[in-house]
């Protein structure tokens, strides 16, 4: 036998052989059989209702190893196994060494690795005999091995490849089977009523660095999503051609999926464009396609919040949270005033309702959920366990300062501190599995949050009254007597108002809310589009000013400490509230924002855990907040 | 590694696992190389070489090769063999980072190769299991009902209207007309702690834990307000059977080895060789 095989088999022999295990260990001492509750025998009669007894957390938006932004720049050893493990709360060690766990685990995560080049990176580290027989492959397997500069280099090639919409390499045959592993790896996580793995992936069409990247989500286990792979925007850039696809997949698989638009704040002023990305009149056709595959919007997440623009909502003076507003996404081009009204969810809303009057089908009818767009495998949304966007920026003493995106014009860079510890999606959905989800966010009836769990609930009737809020079957009255988030409310009866019940609950292990507000969209005779701002219910005995504000709710942060208390604020608001200024003719939306007190941001536990000083301008106290899906009104 | 696979199931020995294993998977990167019989000034060609090399190009371009094409692969491949040869002859192999960090990874691939193979036996997992009993220890289900007071703006009074009612209840009264009934509901059936934390908090979650049933107790403080709750049933939890959590259990040791290995892999490859730094004066020789 060959000298280096006996030393190879040793080498296993002594390096693997697990510590010495009793032979005669009696395999049945481990425990004993735990009598769990039998679902015949449940005692609450507020199961099985019908419709959603609670909210579901989740993230729909996570990159693994797999993803080339991730394998090729720091996250070299998570896959989709571990993305899944922590999210089920199982504690798994990041790239940069450290142990993490998340304090609550998810319901259900999406690992949605980017189509393009997808799968590529582990087989370059590898050093993949098919990659490095192509001369591109060479090139980057060089500059990988170089380390970090070399890593970084490539990742420019990279978005180089996506802005021009030209593939550097294909390997369908890395795309495929990893495509199939990623399948398997979700199917084989997802448990039915307790924790729902979603096979999807991520569309990053990237005209000129303006960001129009769209999460592709099945409803679907591998039978059918395996008779694909991932559309990307190597084939196009174009989000009708992606539609299409999605189209044929469901006719050919019977499977449902639906796309989600985010970064809606980096798009250069197209995802919620009032033209086609080839410049055409919007067309009923066009309307059709996007409201039947794009139900919900991921407005809040790790590249900034993108609800609104203190440009486009002035008079808002919450509007300017976690603004990224510098210029697109690869910092190509610098943001115009022009480009804000398509690049906010609250203005699209508005947008959509005017396109609906022309083309008698509302193209921007989207829900809201937040996610994390983490790179590192790890889908952290807390203010004091936060991960990182990038591996690169996982907890260290310097990743406030460092680079998230360079750019050529050093005033459109982002740094570390520009990134946001964000967000979840919150769900209403009869139980937790991919049909039941999937279902509840195509019906809207979801919203999101920046990272906080505080459970909001919403209808809006004709009829409901100031007890109703108070009401024991509350949920089951408002279902029957109204519209949940994410609902329509059409025809006005004659002399009704609409009337929204809200009812709002602090996250359990978190901070008290400030206030409870409806944000109402309208668009008058003229074709105008409006907005207004109600505080409608809010803590202590605060009075509206004469400028119809209600002043500050207060603050106990301390920063040095990252720290806050919960002497201000109310744990529960419970409130109802009626349209003052109501037009039957006019379409308008109304979605809720709750807001909590002002608690630490991130970079403020960075700054204590390392004992570091950030600069004064970066942001370290802030209020964190949900946002519901919206209920349309249509006469 | 299929070939390491397809055998898994013959043998029970951990140690002759692992043996054959590193053997098997050397061989198979012997064999991968394409050279049979290595001898110091001999390049053979055999068959099952040249089926690899069809096969590399059928990978690639989803056909098989020319005759012509074929020649050309087998040319190119002892052009390769002949250079490596040499270079390595000439020692080029030696202190070149490229050389270094690929063997390294070679190696460390192998490793991971090895720990995916491995199928952790009833005795293996087991002893994982109590090594980390507190990732697998189950909670205790709870029944229980809670009636709940919004201390709103006269905490005082609620509190007080809480005690007078905690008496109605111990009399017998019926908790569904009692307290703030516009919050969450009332009866939970069989919930974990951590299903109570999800809604009610951590402290709360600790507190009716720490209850046993035994009429109505409180009032109990939860971040939301004061609770009044009886406790029905509950069900102490405690280690599970193998049988119950076998699938969990093998996805957790496989992520620890995954996670553990290259750090006892080194640490048992390094204490094989005797390590001298030469003092500069500048560090400390671990």
């Amino acid at each position: 036998m060959n000298k280096r095989i006996i030393s190879a088999a040793l080498l296993a022999a002594t390096i693997l052989q697990p510590a010495a295990y009793a032979k005669d260990q009696n395999v049945n001492v481990l425990g004993h059989n735990i009598e769990k509750p039998n679902p015949q025998m449940e005692y609450s009669p507020h199961i099985n209702k019908g419709f959603p007894q609670k909210v579901l957390w989740g993230d729909t938006h996570l990159h693994t190893t797999y993803s080339p932004d991730a394998g090729m720049v720091g996250n070299f050893n998570l896959g989709p196994e571990d993305a899944y493990r922590f999210a089920r709360g199982e504690q798994v060690r990041a790239n940069n060494g450290m142990q993490v766990k998340l304090v609550r685990p998810l319901d259900f995560l999406a690992v949605t690795d980017h189509a393009e080049y997808y799968g590529l990176i582990p087989a370059l580290r590898a050093g993949d005999p098919d990659i490095l027989s192509q001369e591109v492959g060479r090139r980057w397997y060089k500059l990988f091995n170089e380390g970090a500069e070399g890593q970084y280099k490539v990742l420019l090639e990279f978005a180089e490849t996506l802005n021009n919409n030209t593939a550097a390499f294909n390997a369908e045959d890395i795309r495929r089977s990893t495509w199939e592993m990623e399948n398997r790896v979700a199917d084989e996580y997802n448990e039915p009523g307790k924790f729902t793995a979603f096979i999807g992936y991520e569309w990053t069409s990237t005209p000129a660095g303006d960001n129009l990247h769209r999460i592709v989500l099945f409803k679907d286990d591998a039978k059918k999503t395996g008779q694909i792979i991932p559309f990307s925007s190597f084939d196009s850039t174009d989000p009708e051609d992606l539609w299409d696809f999605l189209a044929k997949y469901e006719a050919k698989t019977g499977g449902q999926v639906m796309a989600i638009p985010h970064n809606s704040n980096v798009s250069g002023g197209l995802m919620f464009d009032t033209k086609t990305l080839k410049g055409k009149k919007l067309t009923k056709a066009y309307a059709e396609m996007r409201s039947r595959f794009e139900r919900i919007h991921e407005m809040t997440q790790m590249k900034g919040d993108s609800e609104t623009h203190p440009k486009l909502s002035p008079d808002d003076e919450f509007a300017n949270y976690e603004t990224w507003d510098k210029g697109n996404l690869t910092g190509v081009t610098a943001t115009t005033d022009d480009m804000l009204p398509a690049m906010y969810a609250r203005e699209s809303l508005k947008t959509g309702m005017k396109l609906e009057k022309k083309l008698g089908v509302n193209p921007f009818k989207t829900g809201f959920i937040g996610s994390t767009d983490s790179h590192t495998s790890l889908s952290t949304a807390g203010e004091d366990n936060f991960f990182g966007k990038l591996s690169q920026l996982e907890p260290n003493a310097s990743r406030w300062k460092h680079y998230t995106i360079k750019s050529d014009t050093p005033e459109l860079s982002t740094f570390g501190s520009d990134t946001t510890a964000s967000g979840l999606a919150a769900v209403w959905a009869t139980e937790n599995t991919r049909a039941g989800i999937f279902e509840a966010m195509q019906r809207r009836e979801v919203y999101a949050s920046t990272g906080p769990r505080i459970t909001v609930r919403v209808f809006a009737g004709w009829d409901f009254v100031e007890t109703d809020i108070h009401r024991a079957n509350f949920a089951q009255y408002g279902y029957e007597n109204g519209v949940p988030m994410g609902g329509d409310l059409t025809k006005a009866p004659k002399g009704k108002t609409p009337h929204l019940l809200i009812r709002t609950l602090r996250d359990p292990d978190g901070a008290n809310l400030d206030r409870v507000q409806v944000v109402k969209g309208w668009v008058d005779k003229k074709g105008k589009s409006h907005e207004k701002v109600f505080n409608v219910a809010w803590s202590g005995d605060r009075k509206i000013n004469s400028k119809g504000k209600l002043p500050a709710v207060g603050n106990t942060v301390n920063i040095p400490d990252a720290s806050y208390s919960n002497t201000i604020g109310e744990p529960l608001i419970f409130t109802h509230w009626k349209d003052p200024q109501f037009n039957p003719s006019q379409n308008a939306f109304y979605y809720v924002r709750v807001l909590e007190i002002p608690t630490p941001r991130w970079t403020a536990y960075d700054a204590k855990r390392f004992g570091i000083k950030m600069d004064d301008s970066v942001v370290k106290e802030h209020q964190e907040r949900a946002y519901t899906s919206a209920i349309w009104y249509t006469p | 590694m299929k070939i390491v696979h397809k055998l898994s199931g013959i043998w029970r020995e951990p140690i002759l696992h692992f043996l054959v294993i590193g053997a098997l998977v050397f061989l198979a990167f012997e064999l991968s190389q394409g050279d049979s019989v290595i001898e110091q000034n001999h390049i053979r060609i055999d068959v099952g070489t040249q089926e690899q090399l069809q096969a590399q190009f059928n990978r690639s371009r989803l056909r098989q090769p020319t005759d012509a094409e074929l020649s050309k692969l087998i040319d190119n491949h002892i052009r390769d063999e002949v250079y490596y040869r040499e270079a390595r002859a000439l020692g080029l192999d030696q202190n070149d980072t490229v050389v270094r960090k690929r063997m390294f990874q070679k190696l460390d691939f192998l490793l991971e190769e090895l720990t995916e193979e491995e199928i952790p036996n009833d005795e293996m997992l087991v002893q994982f299991i109590e090594l980390n009993a507190s990732r697998f220890r189950e909670e205790p289900y709870i029944s229980f009902i809670q009636v709940f007071f919004n201390p709103g703006n006269d905490p005082e009074l609620i509190s007080n209207l809480a005690r007078k009612t905690l008496v109605k209840l111990n009399n017998g009264a019926a908790p569904e007309t009692e307290g703030d009934l516009a919050f969450e509901q009332q009866a939970y059936s069989g919930v974990t702690p951590s299903d109570i934390k999800r809604v009610f908090g951590t402290a709360f979650s600790g507190q009716i834990n720490a209850l046993e049933p035994n009429g109505w107790v409180g009032p109990v403080k939860s971040v939301y307000g004061i609770h009044l709750v009886k406790i029905i049933k509950k069900t102490e939890g405690g280690m599970p059977l193998l049988s119950d959590i076998r699938k969990r259990a093998i996805r957790e040791y496989k992520a620890d080895r995954r996670n553990d290995l290259r750090d006892i892999a080194y640490k048992k490859m390094r204490d094989r060789y005797t390590i001298t730094i030469d003092s500069t004066g500048k560090i400390t020789t671990p």
